[in-house]
């Protein structure tokens, strides 16, 4: 059987869009089978082109609570596609109304998911700020700082991404009226990309003292380019949040 | 953020009403769903991942009490405290129809 791999796109940022591309590959015959990598990627399996309906979810902290919302889900007819605890993907050969209709429950579901990548996001943060203090030196430890490095930004920007789907949801819950798709995507990628070049500048500072080195000129300027990018991307992101009402 | 799980601050939306209003009679998580269609006419008008989360709080709230069936489901009933919100709701939406049809009437629409 013919199989294929794709890149998964971060859900936190891309997770309508993503529900839509499988959709989308499901009735040119590719069906999603597991995720691979962690979740990096997506394993599909040729067959059958057909419609499925297929819906990101994220389950609850409770282990037994768990389970019985997978047999609820079953019942309902969503079967499960894979299960990378709290994210879930459900789906369906038939059409069927969306697992969340209320945006207030929809809001509920992201909390798991966010703490989680905070958490991780902070204790990553912790152990490359300690290894930094530490003074230890030699490319084993450049390695470990570097993919240290390439998580925490990961994990850092999902947590960001799915707080600002919270705030959106709240604020879409206040209006009561839906904020645009498109509006939507454009704000949480604006916001998560702003808190990552401030951080990074955060990082980048601390390093800076630490090492207590002359800098070059050239640094410095990057450096404040890239805080001013980070203001500038939050600015723009305040007021789009502000101007939805 | 505003408190997640209380019912007591807010109105009840029309999912949480619809689900007070199936439970008048103990029903298992899947019967409440087809019921509330049945008895709007609208399907798919609750998804089940709505429905699930809005059953926890209402447990927790005791609006609802919980009892175990043999196959290992789950029995919901209103509780008096359900009954009494849901009495409440209605006169409020009741309320809310009644200012609105004297309005129209008035002007004409």
């Amino acid at each position: 059987m013919k199989k294929k791999w794709i890149i998964a796109q971060g859900l936190a940022f891309e997770e309508e869009q993503e529900k839509l591309r499988l959709e989308k590959l499901a009735q040119e015959g590719w069906l999603f089978e597991k995720i691979a990598l962690s979740g990096l990627c997506w394993v599909l399996v040729q067959g059958e082109p057909q419609f499925r309906q297929y819906e990101f979810d994220y389950l609850p902290a409770d282990q037994a609570e768990q389970q019985e919302y997978l047999q609820w889900m079953e019942e309902a007819g969503w079967h499960l596609a894979f299960c990378q605890s709290p994210i879930a993907l459900f789906w369906t050969t038939e059409k069927q109304p969306p697992v969340h209709t209320d945006a207030a429950t929809k809001l509920a579901s992201y909390a798991p998911i966010k703490r989680q990548f905070k958490n991780i996001s902070v204790i990553l943060g912790l152990l490359l700020i300690g290894l930094l203090i530490s003074g230890l030196k030699g490319k084993g430890i450049a390695l470990i700082y570097v993919i240290g490095l390439v998580f925490f930004v990961m994990t850092m920007m999902s947590a960001s991404g799915y707080a600002i789907r919270m705030q959106l949801l709240q604020r879409q819950l206040q209006l009561q009226e839906k904020i645009q798709p498109q509006l939507r995507k454009q704000i949480i990628l604006c916001t998560t990309f702003a808190h990552l070049l401030l951080i990074l500048t955060a990082l980048y500072l601390m390093m800076i003292a630490y090492a207590q080195k002359a800098m070059p000129v050239g640094l410095w300027v990057l450096i404040a380019l890239q805080f001013s990018a980070g203001v500038v991307l939050k600015l723009i992101s305040w007021k789009q949040l502000k101007d939805l009402g | 953020m505003p408190k997640q799980d209380t019912f007591e601050t807010e109105q009840l939306t029309d999912a949480a009403f619809y689900i007070l209003l199936a439970l008048i009679e103990p029903l298992h998580g899947y019967a409440i769903m087809k019921n509330i269609e049945q008895m709007t006419g609208i399907q798919g008008i609750i998804g089940p991942g709505t429905l699930y989360t809005l059953l926890k709080k209402m447990c927790t709230n005791e609006l609802i009490s919980q009892t175990l069936l043999e196959e290992g489901k789950k029995r919901y009933a209103l509780t008096e405290k359900g009954r009494t919100l849901l009495r409440h709701e209605l006169k409020r939406r009741e309320t809310i129809v009644e200012v609105a049809r004297r309005i129209m009437q008035e002007k004409g629409i």
